[in-house]
Parts: C-alpha cells; structure tokens; sequence
C-alpha cells in the first residue's frame, strides 16, 4: 500500500507539473505572434492506480485559423491598394500639386495679356504661368511615376520575403514530418512556428492550405487560384516548394508579371499580370498599378492636348515681332516631323512600332495604349485598344482615330512573329514636353495682317478654356465625346478619387472582418491570464495535494517502522 | 459564453482607441480648414464638383478685372470723342461766320487763327493715348501715332483692328474704334467744265447738309447736268432732272440759279455743264481744316469760292460729328452691356461662391458640436480601455 501511494504520489506529482508547465507556457508566449494556448489533459492508469499519462493538445480552430489568414490577406491587399492610391490622389488632389489651379492661372494671364496685348509685362505673366503649368506637370508625373517605382520595388521585396517564407514552410513541413506525429509542447512550438510563417504569406499572398491526409500535421500550401506553391510529395519525406519572380509582361514589358519555378525545375509558370496572385500585400500591389498607370495616361493626355492646342493657335497668329506665331511649347515627335525631330520609338514589347502626334487631330488624342499583333513572318498585321482591364479590344482599330501617325515603312514596323507590342502614346508623348521659349513677345495675340493692338487670336486661345477639346477617357468616336480641359481634370480626379474611397472602404471593412475573425479565433486559441491565473492556483494545489500524497505515504511508512520499534 | 484571449482585450481596445483618434484627427481637420475633404477620394462627385466651381470662380474674378479694364478703355474713348464733339461744334459756329461776306480780312485771320488752334487740338484728341502709352484710335497699331502730318496733310497711321475684352465666357465687347471712325465721307463737289460758269452750293442748302436729295438718289459715280439757255437774256434755263427724267426750268436771278442745292453763276453761257462729282470721298476733319483756315487767310481768294470751300468743309464737319455721334452711341450701348454683364457676372459668381461653399465647407455648428462628442467619445474609449485592461487576476491571488 506504502509503495502504491508512493507511486501514486509519484505520477501525481509527474503530471502536476506537466500542466504547471502548460500553463507557465501559456502565460509565458502571451506576447507570442500566433502563438496557440495548449491544454494538459490527464488520464488515470488502466493497469495501475495513480495519473496514467498525461496529454498536451494544441488548441487550434484551424477552420477558423484559415479564416484569419484569408482575412490578413485581404487586408494586406486593401492597405497595400489604399497606401499607394491615396497617396496619388493626394497628389491629384493637391492645390499646389495638382494642376487645376496651374490651368486655371494661365487663362486668367492670357485674359490680362488680351486686355493689354502690347505690354510685355501682362505677357511675361502668361509666359511664366505655362512655365508654371510645365513645372507642375513634370512634378505631378515624377511623384506618380516615383509612386509606380516605389511599387515596383515593394514588389520584388515583398516577393523575395515570400520566397524565404515558403522556403522556410517547406523546412517547416519536413521537420514536422521527420519527428512524426507528437503530443508535447516542444512538437506544437514547431507547428507554431510553421503557422508564423503561413501567417506571414497570407501577409504577402492569399493563400490556401491543404492538410496531408497521411499527416495533418503537415500542410501544403496554394495560391488562391490553386496553383501550388509548397507541394506535399506522398511519401511525406520531403516537400518541394515554389520561388515566385517578378518578370516583364509578356505583351508589355513594363508591366511587371509574376512567374512561378520550382525548385529543381526550369520551367517557368507564368502567373500574368494580376489575374493568377489576388490578395495580400503582392496581390494589392499589382492590382493597383492599373489605376495608377491609367492616372498617369490621362493627366499626360490632357497635357499633350492642352499644349497642342497652344501651339496650334499661337501659329494662328501674329507676334509682337509681327512674325507668324511659333510654337510656345517643345513637343517632340510632331507629325509632320521636322528634321530636327523624330518618330517616338518607346514601344513595350519585342519589335518596334514609331509614331509622332498628330496636331491636326488632336482632339482624338486618348489615354489609351495600343496593341499591335504581328503574324508568324513578324510583319504587324492588326492594332488593338488595350482596355481598362489589361484585355485588348473585340474589334480592330485604326491608330488615326487615336490621334496619332504610326511609321508603317516595315524596316521600323515589325514585332517577334506571331506576338505583340504595345505603346502608350499619351505618356511617351507628354514626357519631353518642355516651355519652348521665354521671350514673353512670342505670344501671338493679333491675328494675320492687323498690327501688335489687336488681340484677335489671343481671345480666340481664351476660348480655348471651354472649348470641348479633348476626350473624357477612352477612344475618340465622336465630338460629343470631347470636353474642356478643366472639366477633363476634374472628372480624372473623381474618377481617381472614386477608386481611392472605394481603396478607404474596403480597407476599413478588410479590418473590420480581420479583427473579428482574429477575435473569434482567439477566442478559441489565444490564451486569457485570468484562466491561466486560474490554473495556475488550482494545479498548484494539485501539486501540493500530489506532494501531500508522497508526505502521507512518508508518514505511514514512518509510523510501520516506529510501530515496528516497538 | 464566449471566451476572451487576453490579447483580444487589448488588440480590440486599442483597435476602438485607434479608430476614434483617426475620427478626432478628421473632424479637427475640418474644423481648422473650415473644408468637408481633404482629396478627392473623400468625396470624389463633390471634389469635382469643387474644382469646377473654383476654376469658375476664379475665371469670373478675371472677368471682373476685364469689365474694369474695359469700363476704364470705353470711358477714356467717349471723353476723348464728347470734347471732340465739343470742339467740332465751335468750328461749325467759325465757319458760319466765316461765310459772313461783312468781316475784314483781319477778322477772317483771326477767326482761321482759331480754327487753328482747334485743328492742334483736335489733332491731340485723335492721338489719344491710355496710361501705358498705347494710341487708342490706332486700331491694332497702338504704338504708332494715330495721325500725323506727313508734308501738309494728315494721314492715319492705324489700321481698321478693334479690341476685344472677354467680359464673360461667352460675350466678348469690343473697347476700341479705330481712326476710321474720323475718316468720314466729304460733301460731293460740283464743278463746271466752263471757265466762265462758277459752280458752288446753295448756302441755305449746304448748310444743312448738301444736296441731300440728289446724294441720297443719284447714286454712285458722277453726274453731268446741261443747262440750256431758254433765252438770250439769261433769265432761266432748261435742265433735265436726273432724278425724275422731266425737263426744268430753273429761273436765274441777280445772275444766280440755285438748283437742287447747287448754286451756278452762268455769266449768259448758252449751254454748259455741271458736273457732280462721285460720292464716297473720305478724309478726316483735320484735311478739310486746313482747307478752311488756308481759305480764310487767302486774300486773292473771291467771297464765292471762299465760301464754296467753307460750305464743304461746314459739311465734312457735321459728316465728322454724325460719325462721332454714332460712335458715341455704340460706345454706351457696350457700357449698357457691360454694365448687365458685369452684374450677372456679380450675381453668378456669388452663386458658385455658396455652391461651392455648400459643397466644399463644413458647418461650424455642426462641426464644433462633432469634435466635443468625438472627444468625448475618445475619453469614453481611453475609460474603458483602463476598465477592460487594469484588472487580471494575478492581481488578487497571493
């Protein structure tokens, strides 16, 4: 009977401290990301008397727990989406950014100039306000532009940081699979640490994860879309696992495309653009570059139209040297091309395609991008819009009705057989337009024949200002779809606005969702110190009953041998 | 019952804290702004909105300025052509005593010594010039002179051009008259083949204005009318009318017939002719000026052809200021324009103002009463953050 307490004691004890232990760890990673409270649960000895074995469960919801990550993905996305968004439509939205009050400001000058046509000063005024205009254009397009790098970097940051993470799963897994399956906090610490990491992707990438049958322990893990990225091999030994590359599109090579190789394999899969990776910090990177790129196409399309129009009417007219009215504003590759000019060569892809701007339909001028397929001898054949969801348009097109002369001479006219590229006219366009002159005499204000007074043509530039005199997005069709200059930025900054409180709104929402489904997951696996305080006192006492037993038995083997003094 | 993780507690009370700092941060924006957003993505319609007004608004304080410019270009125009007018009307009342056959040739020096100080300036409010210097009867060639006197004669240095000032969007009123508004046509000149026959106007007739029926009727190009002798004595003869086709007689009295505002000394020729020059002969005031003071100070002139060239110029002169009248005229009814432009612009722009300020600008009520519940709203989640966090029960176990 001594003995048997003793032992009992023993085990009493043994297990005591195994959920001392459980519960000091629990209060222990209170701080740890992730961290999954586990929960000692003691059994009583089928062959014996005393604690049988006791047994440490980790208690993770992981129906719940993919839930959170899904979540965490998509709230990576919609910050990632807002950040550089609201970012742009700062800049949009800016008063000394934006370019509103610059377009307004050189109309109120050119009215001053009209009053007063044969004062250099009311002119100098003007001149300086289309230096204005210039100046705040190239800013706004190099703090887009720098937004569009900016992305780009985080793109190939957060893609090596998802590469280490899947790498590390992948080591994860094959640890987990070696020790096999085991019920002890040193086990579940492992599988905690492999959660970090899938939780870290779910950051990056929206992610599945598909347990193994023979192992649940071990997971493998998809993209969204299902291809794989850490794939469980059925013998369980080893996981082979996925590296994810930024690469130029395919179509257009500025635009950056994800591919996927596997380890071992040197086949590529590519991922295009933003239809494959959806969610999570890459996901919202790629997702919200189209919007950016799109802000960018039309801010340089109403440029290019604004100075074109300028231009178009300055040579109307007369100057204060009694010259014919020259261009106010440098815009390289004009067509008909002057010597001292050149076809616009930037073409996105593999082959060449050249173009100059056409002044004398510049009210078709678009924010669109072209497409131009070649057929299997490299000769281009067809041109397509490209639309705004990357796709190209149902029917051909004719680069005229954009506003644009194409060099169709072959030797310059060509793409890789039977591929694409694509140009984006109104940014290559705008990004070399310059003030071409200073001199503040230049402004042609007097119309043919009449002398330096008049101010003819300058009030017909004034009408300029409300004139419909370019188009409110999209392709050219007819003049109902042109509008002013002003109403043109407003509506690029509402519609930029627009997607930048839809970015707010699903982000907040993204948070909302994510702080209830952390909350409802926790609930089940997050530890609570007041239930751990709880244990803590009541297993302590456990301890010291269990240790009360070990003195018992002390006590009675102490009276036997006093009794056997006796 | 639901279990709460410790860390729950904390992620959602700081959670609650973050979110009622990001609204205190906002509201206290609009209420040191005074405006509802801050870009575009807080209210896209109504950013657009915004820039469109404000571009308005902007545009329509410039029209502001226009008007003034142009209120200030017209005034200066109509002061320089009402002394003008001023000035014309005495030259009338010269030249009517200059046809007085009674004055000495002295009094006909001092009244030419007159006209000659008007005709300088006259000449100086035909070169009118603004502030900047600018001749504002140039036309478009404001630099130059309006007119000047090359060898004898004034000549316009201007060209037709008229200045234009957007007074609104869409009216544009013009704000300058060139010099060809002092470039008026001269009375038609009657003249004889016959060195015998003088031919000059009906002084009554011409001092209205000359032969206005046959001006307005003959039509263009010049016309010769025959007189025929009726009978030796000379005392009437027969004419065809132009006008009509009929045949006159036209009586000669005191060896004078006036006929149709032309007045012909025949001296008993038996046939001549009367040639009327073409209409549309233009020159300026300041020409048929000189005409008038050289007329005046030519003594080997006789009183007939003295006051025939006085009753041409007494014609050009009122020609001239039924020109400036009519200008004059034009001149108030762009004044009375910009006057009804320049209050619509007032009131339209007052309009865009509260638009604008409808769409764009908070109530400061609303906004005043929002940022003390917002903060108290803060307080309320900083309580309960205390609440939620400050106890545990590791406080209470020993």
């Amino acid at each position: 009977m001594i003995s048997e307490m003793l032992s009992i004691g023993k085990s009493a004890v043994a297990a005591q401290q195994v959920l001392l232990r459980t519960t000091s760890n629990n209060i222990a990673n209170i701080a740890t990301d992730n961290y999954v409270r586990q929960r000692s649960v003691t059994t009583d000895n089928a062959l014996a008397l005393g604690v049988g074995s006791v047994i440490t469960q980790r208690l993770n919801d992981t129906f719940k727990q993919q839930e959170v990550w899904r979540d965490t993905a998509n709230l990576a996305f919609n910050e990632a989406v807002y950040e550089q968004i609201h970012t742009v439509d700062q800049y949009l939205s800016n008063n000394s950014i934006g370019l509103s009050s610059s377009i307004t400001k050189m109309f109120t000058s050119l009215e001053s100039a009209n009053n007063n046509p044969i004062s250099e000063s009311e002119r100098t005024e003007f001149m300086s306000s289309i230096q204005g205009f210039m100046d705040r254009f190239n800013t706004l397009y190099d703090d887009i532009e720098s937004v569009l790098a900016d992305n780009e970097r985080k793109l190939e940051e957060s893609t090596k940081q998802a590469n280490e993470l899947i790498k590390s799963i992948a080591n994860f897994n094959n640890s987990i699979a070696a020790i096999g399956q085991k019920h002890d906090s040193f086990f579940y610490n492992l599988i905690d640490q492999r959660d970090e990491a899938i939780a870290q992707l779910a950051n990056l990438v929206d992610i599945r994860t598909v347990p193994n049958e023979q192992n649940s322990d071990v997971v493998g893990i998809n993209l969204a879309s299902g291809q794989s990225l850490v794939l469980v091999e059925s013998d369980l030994n080893q996981c082979t696992y996925g590296h994810i590359e930024v690469v130029p599109g395919t179509y257009d090579q500025s635009s950056k495309e994800l591919a996927i190789r596997f380890e071992g394999s040197s086949l590529y899969n590519r991922l295009g653009s933003n239809y494959e990776i959806t969610g999570g910090k890459i996901g919202g990177l790629l997702d919200c570059r189209r919007e950016i790129n799109e802000a960018l196409s039309s801010i340089s399309q109403l440029t290019v139209s604004l100075t074109v129009n300028f231009n178009n009417q300055n040579s109307q007219g007369f100057d204060l040297y009694g010259q014919q009215g020259e261009a106010l504003f440098e815009i390289p590759h004009s067509y008909p091309l002057d010597p001292s000019d050149d076809w616009c060569t930037a073409c996105y892809g593999k082959g060449s395609v050249r173009y100059a701007v056409d002044p004398a339909s510049i009210e078709k001028l678009s924010d669109c991008n072209l497409c131009f397929v070649s057929d299997d001898t490299g000769a281009i054949v067809e041109c397509y819009q490209v639309m705004e969801d990357g796709t190209l348009s149902e029917n051909t097109v004719n680069p005229a009705d954009y506003g644009i002369v194409v060099d169709t001479d072959p030797a310059y006219f060509y793409a890789e057989p039977n591929t694409r590229v694509t140009i984006k006219p109104a940014v290559d366009l705008a990004r070399h337009i310059r003030v071409k002159t200073t001199d503040a005499k230049k402004l042609a204000l007097s119309q043919s024949g009449m002398g330096p007074s008049d101010n003819s043509n300058g009030i017909q530039m004034s009408r300029l200002q409300n004139k419909p005199a370019v188009t409110n997005g999209g392709a050219y069709s007819s003049d109902d779809d042109l509008v002013s200059f002003t109403v043109r930025y407003a509506a690029i900054t509402c519609k930029f606005g627009a997607v930048a409180s839809n970015a707010n709104i699903s982000l907040q929402a993204a948070e909302g969702k994510l702080e209830q489904s952390k909350s409802s997951y926790e609930s089940a696996s997050g530890v609570s110190l007041d239930e751990e305080a709880a244990h803590l006192v009541q297993y302590q006492q456990y301890y010291s009953a269990a240790a009360k037993i070990i003195t018992a038995s002390q006590n009675t083997f102490q009276s036997l041998l006093g009794a056997l003094s006796i | 019952m639901t279990r709460i993780a410790t860390s729950t507690t904390y992620s959602k009370s700081v959670s609650f804290l973050q979110k009622n700092n990001v609204r205190l941060d906002r509201i206290s924006d609009q209420y040191n702004t005074g405006l509802k957003f801050r870009s575009a993505g807080d209210a896209p319609a109504d950013y657009a909105a915004t820039l469109r007004l404000e571009k308005e608004i902007t545009m329509y304080e410039q029209y502001n300025t226009n008007s003034g410019y142009a209120v200030d270009a017209l005034n200066l125009e109509e002061t320089a052509l009402t002394s003008l007018n001023e000035r014309l009307d005495r030259v009338q009342v010269l030249i009517t005593s200059g046809i007085n056959a009674s004055y000495s040739p002295d009094e006909f020096k001092s009244v030419a010594a007159e006209l000659s100080e008007i005709q300088e300036y006259i000449l100086g409010l035909m070169n009118t010039q603004t502030a900047e210097g600018e001749y504002i009867f140039s036309g478009s060639l404001g630099r130059d002179k309006s007119f000047e006197n090359i060898s004898g004669t004034y000549v316009y240095q201007g060209d037709s051009g008229q200045r234009q000032i957007n007074a609104s969007s869409s009216v544009a009123i013009a704000v300058s008259d060139s010099g060809f508004i002092f470039d008026v046509e001269k009375a038609r000149e009657p003249s004889s083949g016959n060195a015998n026959v003088h031919v000059g106007y009906d002084n009554y007739a011409a001092m209205s204005k000359y032969g206005e029926d046959l001006d307005n009727n003959l039509g263009a190009g010049a016309h010769t009318l025959t007189f025929t002798r009726n009978s030796p004595d000379g005392d009437s003869y027969t004419v065809t009318d132009p006008l009509t086709g009929a045949n006159v007689t036209v009586q000669c009295k005191n060896g004078v017939m006036n006929y149709r505002g032309i007045s012909i000394v025949p001296n008993s020729e038996a046939s001549f002719d009367v040639t009327l020059s073409a209409p549309g002969a233009r020159d300026n005031v300041l020409n048929s000026l000189t005409e008038a003071i050289n007329a005046l100070t030519d003594s080997g002139l006789n009183e007939f052809d003295r006051n025939v060239i006085l009753n041409r110029v007494s014609t050009h002169v009122t020609n001239t200021q039924n020109s400036v009248n009519m200008t004059l005229g034009r001149i108030g009814a762009r004044q009375n324009t910009l006057d009804t432009v320049i209050n619509s612009n007032q009131e339209i722009e007052d309009v865009k103002k509260e638009a604008k300020a409808t769409i764009s600008e908070v109530d400061l009520y609303e906004t005043t009463s929002e940022l003390a519940k917002t903060n108290s709203i803060l307080q309320m989640s900083m309580k309960s953050f205390n609440y939620m966090t400050g106890t545990s029960l590791f406080d209470y176990i020993s």
